[in-house]
């Protein structure tokens, strides 16, 4: 049952071949069953259900949208009313959420059954999940291995068939990366596509909440449900959404893709080389035409998201000071004393790391040294891709650099785990949308993703190309072998 | 520009820091000391060194961004050229005081509660 794709329920539901609370009932026992990917902090089954109940209510009366008595996981980023949401970090480890965040509503409202929260790096700090204050997840496809990071528990869900779609959030890849060590479809649309209200904040202009599914059919899906104007987000933006859905189908004859000669330096694993190589060809087999672009300037992707991203995080992360929610210390001798405890108490490792940084390079002397000249080579990023785009449609590559490490293997240290980021962050600083799909896999049986990259609020040219690319390729079908 | 011999692209650290880019002014325990006081983070001896020594690697890998002229540049906030929507100024909330207060950890008289900070008249 677990192996069927969403459209694939949502047909059976339909024509009443299991009903929802069956459905919720098997997704629930293959979730205990796999306790040890220590992929979910919070398992919501009387909330699960219950929605249950209602979705099959609606579907009797034939009241159902596409996506009623689907069930699926929510990364523990989003706020869910009543429901613990921890972020991944000790100083929220009681914080239960008196507020739905727009996603959550959106997809409770198409009838969606919420199994449970997912484990996360904390505060969606991390490229490998080993900073959860919950402890490491482990990648289905092998469980000595990072699942990726910071979505990480939603993509071993996903991947472990132990819920049909994940939301994950994206900051600088933090759902294309772990979908691609775990062999799943995960999109990060256009900033501003989806709202941000009540997504626990890490760094505002680059955050994005996004999908991660078996397929680009099922990303489209989930996509629609989550996309459009929120009065409470300030970034919301009114565009119209387009019909993904249809969108798919559309023949790719004609549609140009860009290849930036950049990610195709020296230092990609070979294989991984060698699989994105094969994508292309696959690509230009249904009609795509390639062409070689330049990105100058992503060279200094890494080092800008550095300084930008800590920056932003320092001051959202000021808010938690054990005063009107979550963690307080006990041992303190006056408020300043008590702020500083909670907080070193409170925060792991990498996210005061992060907190540092931040709180530095936006210290009086540094301040244009090396916040102001980050955002100038955002800029020059961002123009990057624009005059990239004048000549393509698409931009291909890899996702990542290499497939799925090994846990405590960068843990050590924070500038090798950053390098993850390379292919990703990016696009993130230019706001533009990303796809991570399958795209084979490496000597060892781990998956290999490949990254499509679109125009700003262009999510329908990359559902259209990962759909059609999983027409003619079975590399998404592919479920870890202990797990079928 | 960067130039075309470039190596910062790759993905060994070796050739992501190469120690000749690198020039900058170290980041001192002292300096540690006052980021952390800034951040509201404790620091002590231990944690100071392993700070300054960790910050010191990360800024080396941000002060590649140097290698990149950026004279003529505008910075860029933000992924959205426009500016910050309005909304009228109605009120759409309702009171949701006893909800939020529940949340905290100490509270008493309808308000948070926190160490004293004014010492009382003798």
């Amino acid at each position: 049952m677990h192996e069927r794709s969403l459209h694939e329920h949502a047909e059976a539901l339909r024509k009443g071949e299991y009903t929802c609370t069956e459905l919720t009932h098997h997704f629930l026992d293959r979730i205990r069953k796999h306790s040890d990917l220590n992929a979910l902090i919070t398992l919501t089954e009387e909330l699960a259900l219950e929605q249950a109940i209602r979705a099959d209510e609606r579907l009797a009366r034939n009241e159902a949208e596409p996506l009623t008595g689907i069930p699926l996981v929510h990364k523990d980023l989003f706020c869910t009313r009543g429901v613990l949401t921890t972020c991944g970090s000790r100083i929220l480890e009681n914080f239960v959420s008196p507020y739905d965040a727009t996603v959550v509503r959106q997809l409770n409202q198409a009838g969606m059954v919420t199994l449970g929260k997912t484990n996360m790096d904390e505060f969606a700090m991390g490229s490998s999940n080993e900073n959860s204050y919950f402890g490491p997840v482990a990648n289905p496809w092998d469980r000595k291995r990072v699942p990726g990071g910071s979505s990480g528990g939603s993509a071993a869900v996903v991947a472990a068939r132990l819920a049909p779609v994940a939301t994950g959030t994206d900051t600088g890849g933090s759902i294309r990366q772990p979908a691609a060590f775990c062999g799943l479809t995960g999109i990060k649309p256009s900033y501003g596509r989806i709202s941000r209200f009540g997504m626990i904040a890490f760094a505002s202009s680059l955050d994005q909440g996004g999908v991660l599914a078996n397929t680009a059919h099922d990303a489209a899906a989930v996509l629609a449900s989550m996309s459009g104007f929120d009065e409470r987000d300030s970034t919301s933006l009114s565009n119209t959404v387009p019909d993904y859905l249809a969108i798919l189908q559309k023949p790719l004859r004609g549609m140009k893709a860009g290849l930036p000669k950049e990610f195709f330096s020296a230092g990609v694993d070979p294989d991984i080389q060698k699989a994105i190589e094969e994508a292309v060809k696959v690509l230009e087999h249904l009609g795509v035409r390639v062409v070689e672009i330049n990105l100058p300037n992503c060279n200094a992707s890494i080092p800008c998201y550095y300084v930008l991203a800590p920056a932003e995080a320092s001051s959202n992360l000021a808010r938690f000071d054990g005063v009107r929610y979550g963690y307080r210390t006990t041992n303190y001798t006056d408020l300043s004393d008590m702020y500083e405890t909670t907080r070193t108490e409170g925060f792991g490792a990498e996210v005061k790391r992060r907190i540092m940084i931040g709180t530095y390079v936006l210290s009086s002397g540094y301040f244009d040294a090396y916040y102001v000249k980050a955002q100038k080579l955002r800029r020059l990023i961002a123009q990057d891709y624009l005059q990239a785009f004048e000549q393509c449609d698409i931009i291909v590559g890899p996702t990542t650099p290499t497939t799925a490490f090994h846990i405590g293997e960068k843990s050590d240290d924070p500038v090798k785990m950053y390098l993850n980021d390379i292919f990703t962050s990016s696009v993130n600083l230019a706001g533009l949308p990303g796809l991570s799909v399958p795209a084979g896999f490496d000597r060892n049986g781990l998956p290999i993703g490949l990254q499509i990259i679109g125009k700003y609020l262009d999510e329908s040219s990359l559902l259209n190309v990962g759909h059609q690319f999983q027409q003619h390729t079975d590399w998404h079908a592919h479920i870890p072998r202990d797990l079928t | 520009m960067l130039s075309q011999k470039s190596v910062v692209f790759s993905v060994s650290q070796r050739q992501m820091m190469p120690d000749s880019v690198c020039i900058r002014m170290t980041i001192t325990v002292e300096d540690i000391r006052h980021i952390a006081s800034l951040a509201r983070l404790g620091a002590n001896d231990e944690s100071v060194e392993q700070y300054a020594e960790q910050l010191n690697r990360i800024m080396c890998l941000i002060e590649q961004m140097n290698q990149i002229d950026t004279s003529c540049v505008e910075p860029m906030a933000h992924p959205q050229d426009m500016t910050l929507r309005f909304r009228d100024d109605e009120v759409v909330e309702s009171d949701q005081r006893k909800v939020h207060l529940a949340l905290a950890p100490e509270t008493g008289s309808g308000l948070y509660l926190v160490p004293q900070v004014i010492e009382q008249d003798a």
